[in-house]
């Protein structure tokens, strides 16, 4: 088991999610699967920042992205549709990292996260019109 | 090898990850629970003749074909493409123990319905 120490996984480069997907695409589209991945992972973690700082929650660890995703789905009442796909684009952060998913499953799951960012980037883009 | 050995072996494995479960056993666990995804996964593959007695199916391809021949319908594909992700992670997690107690249990339970989701639609195209 990892410590429980919690450790920010949030990337502070200042991207926008928009910036870190198309990355995401042109890493894909080479063939640069932990990129892509990683890059992807990153979109799903802005653009989840951004909506947390919006409703005034920490969003930078881990637990902390778990937790906002979860008071997403219970605002929502949701069940675990946020929290479901969060941990999805976690796998892709630990995938870019340990490399326990074959491409083939990579380019079968990439779908369901970019849908995810998708859906997240339009949230923020409600919420902050209409709070 | 045949569907019903796939699905015995499949079975097996399950209830073996019941065992290590109740043993506090969660990285042998999760390996067996990716086992059974993955037997499952070859007696789809036999039962749609994606693969042969000596070629092993590869995951991607088998999934693939249920998505996109619309055997299920867009929700349930979603659920395919996540269970596959709840699956790999604990797939990783045997080799890695990169995965805390929450993220853990947290793939389990995505896991196990991926496992229900999978029999379900062997058996609902062996009816038909």
């Amino acid at each position: 088991m990892t410590a429980a120490i919690p450790t920010a996984i949030v990337n502070v480069s200042g991207k926008t999610p928009e910036q870190f997907l198309a990355e995401s695409d042109q890493a894909f589209a080479a063939g640069e699967y932990d990129d892509g991945s990683e890059l992807l992972f990153q979109a799903a973690a802005a653009a989840l920042s951004q909506l947390a700082a919006h409703y005034g929650q920490p969003c930078a660890t881990r637990e902390e992205l778990r937790a906002f995703a979860r008071w997403l789905d219970e605002k929502h009442g949701l069940d675990r549709w946020y929290a479901r796909d969060l941990m999805v684009a976690l796998t892709f952060h630990d995938n870019a990292k340990y490399h326990f998913m074959p491409p083939d499953d990579v380019d079968f799951i990439h779908p369901l996260v970019k849908e995810f960012v998708a859906t997240l980037l339009s949230y923020r883009q409600k919420a902050v019109c209409h709070g | 090898m045949g569907e019903n050995e796939h699905l015995e072996i499949a079975r097996r494995l399950a209830e073996l990850a019941d065992r290590l479960y109740q043993d506090g056993d969660d990285i042998a666990e999760a390996e067996m629970l990716w086992g059974t995804v993955n037997r499952i996964i070859s007696a789809i593959a036999v039962q749609h003749q994606l693969s042969g007695d000596t070629t092993p199916p590869r995951r991607g391809v088998v999934l693939h074909h249920i998505v996109s021949r619309h055997i299920v319908g867009q929700q349930s594909a979603r659920g395919i493409r996540y269970g596959l992700g709840a699956a790999s992670a604990l797939h990783g997690h045997f080799y890695n123990s990169h995965l805390d107690a929450a993220g853990v249990s947290e793939r389990v339970a995505g896991t196990k319905s991926f496992i229900a989701a999978l029999l379900n639609l062997y058996h609902q195209h062996a009816r038909q």
